[in-house]
């Protein structure tokens, strides 16, 4: 008996079984049927995040950090297709493509082959009638989660931007729109996307996807929850940015000066929509061989009225639950309360937030 | 102090505790009977209370009949009661809701466990039934193992898993099965359904 009558179970044993499957295995058997896939839901099995990354081919990956577990489909993959995640960080690569037959509509995915990403166990799941939206859609679905992440990755598709937003509008509401690599290709494909993508929760960019500060600051301007961006702006850049979150990463240098013009405009009124501004800056790393000093506090406040507040005194900011240790604590022209922190890396380098309090 | 030298104490027998092992007596639904240890039923949280409810003496236990358990068979039983002998004494496992769930099969249990599916599917139904969490567990991890590399066409033969269609054709020939004047009752509500009312009455 090479089979088992799993439907014959009672209720609980059914359930334990796949209590301990891996992701892969639960989507597997959720495709089976309407009432495998109800089987499946009910395990009310959590993941961390979902994103779907836009290239030569699409790529839905689902993670569940909490248990080292997680998934990944690809779909219009093609074998001869050239894979540019191996590129993503090297930068001799001129992005050209051999046999590059873009842009081309979405279609009905004939497959998706799916893996853990851990291990080589590949599986080609078919469904003819599904749309890619119905793929993203089962298996989020099946994994209670909500939202997807939609990263454009080394700004290069084969797909029309249009064709993939329709077909992703179907889907799940898009969280968030990453954008690597701006520029390594075109920038044509970038502002497309940046047009066709405008309604994300949030946005993280490596690099400004237009060469002009206009058209840069149209975008930096946007409601967005949070903004992420990996490059050095500059003071007229933040203080046009109109988005809840503020995140600069990367090596940027940013100066005592920059953050000190930028603050005497926030007590006068600007980024009125800020509630979290955070730098991190890794530009650093050198300045301990060099004896050089980090950020200072007090020289980024020099000219402003401050108190500073001792280490002791710890609060918690919003739904993050980040705490928030003492730090500067600064008044904007409204009285609204701002908290200024700064903390320097064992690495190098160093983090400023500005906790504005509601 | 010499031995011959040494006081001697009255030692009151009846006050030293004697480690006495209760055994019960099961009888499957094929009259195989079963000598069980009381600490391996522990673990199976209905025959623990079973038998507290019982209150059996060590003669009790040999002068009345054994206690049947009238849908398990004999080799099934077997397995259980090998697997709660194996087991006895370790704690049972208090499931705290949270997905995946981390199950390793142990040696002892994964060669008990090497048997045909219709013995495994009748294990995993007396774990369930007799309330044997922790063997319930293992044996569930054992049928999860059958969906390893499997792509849904396979899980479907595996499992022995209707097709959409299938399940649709066996709920319609179960309604045609139906009482007609049932039928007909449910067929009015649907169509009063379809049609927009809110209420059948």
């Amino acid at each position: 008996m090479n089979n088992f009558p799993f439907l014959r179970l009672p209720d609980e044993p059914q359930q334990e079984v796949f209590k301990t499957v891996d992701i892969l295995e639960l989507i597997s058997f959720s495709l089976v049927s309407k009432k495998s896939k109800t089987i499946a839901k009910s395990q009310n099995r959590q993941i961390t995040f979902a994103e779907i990354t836009v290239s030569q081919y699409i790529c839905l990956e689902v993670q569940d950090y909490t248990n080292d577990d997680g998934m990944v489909a690809d779909f219009y993959e093609k074998e001869e297709a050239y894979d540019d995640y191996d590129d993503i960080f090297d930068e001799n690569f001129d992005g050209q493509v051999e046999d590059y037959e873009g842009p081309v509509a979405l279609t009905k995915p004939e497959s998706a082959s799916a893996s853990s990403g851990f291990e080589e166990d590949d599986y080609t799941w078919t469904k003819p009638e599904f749309e890619l939206h119905d793929w993203i859609n089962h298996i989020l679905t099946v994994l209670h989660h909500q939202k997807v992440d939609v990263i454009f990755r080394n700004n290069y598709t084969r797909f029309d931007v249009n064709s993939v937003f329709e077909a992703l509008s179907k889907a799940m509401p898009i969280k968030s729109l990453v954008m690597y690599n701006i520029g390594r290709i075109t920038r044509e494909i970038a502002h497309q996307v940046l047009d066709v993508f405008h309604s994300t929760d949030s946005l993280d960019l490596c690099k400004k996807p237009y060469q002009d500060s206009i058209s840069n600051r149209k975008v930096l301007m946007r409601n967005y929850n949070e903004i992420i961006i990996n490059e050095v702006i500059t003071c007229d850049d933040l203080l046009s940015i109109n988005s809840f979150n503020i995140h600069l990463a990367g090596i940027s240098n940013y100066s005592e000066k920059f953050f000190n013009r930028f603050l005497k405009f926030w007590i006068l009124g600007s980024n009125p929509r800020m509630q979290h501004l955070l730098i991190q800056d890794l530009s650093q790393n050198n300045a301990i061989e060099d004896n050089e000093t980090f950020l200072n506090a007090e020289d980024i406040l020099e000219g402003i009225h401050y108190t500073e507040v001792s280490r002791n005194r710890r609060k918690v900011f919003d739904d993050r639950n980040l705490l928030v240790k003492g730090g500067y604590d600064i008044m904007r022209f409204d009285g609204t309360v701002a908290t200024l922190t700064v903390e320097e890396y064992q690495i190098g380098g160093c983090k400023i937030d500005l906790f504005v309090w509601p | 102090m010499s031995v011959e030298n040494a006081p001697v104490v009255d030692v009151d027998e009846a006050a030293i505790p004697v480690e006495k092992k209760m055994y019960y007596r099961f009888e499957s639904n094929d009259k195989k009977e079963f000598r069980v240890s009381e600490l391996a039923i522990q673990q199976s949280e209905t025959l623990n209370r079973l038998v507290e409810a019982m209150g059996y003496t060590s003669e009790d236990v040999e002068n009345k009949p054994a206690i049947a358990i009238e849908n398990i068979d004999g080799k099934t039983l077997k397995l259980v009661f090998q697997w709660c002998e194996h087991h006895k004494g370790e704690a049972i496992p208090v499931d705290d809701g949270s997905v995946p769930k981390i199950v390793e099969i142990p040696e002892f249990d994964a060669k008990l466990m090497d048997i045909d599916n219709g013995l495994l599917f009748k294990l995993i139904w007396a774990a369930d039934y007799l309330n044997i969490v922790q063997l319930l567990n293992v044996s569930c991890k054992k049928v999860a193992n059958m969906a390893q590399g499997k792509t849904p066409a396979q899980l479907r033969r595996v499992y022995l898993l209707p097709s959409d269609e299938e399940d649709e054709a066996a709920k319609r020939a179960a309604q045609e099965a139906q009482d007609p004047r049932a039928r007909e009752v449910e067929e009015e509500f649907e169509e009063r359904k379809r049609q927009g009312g809110n209420s059948f009455f």
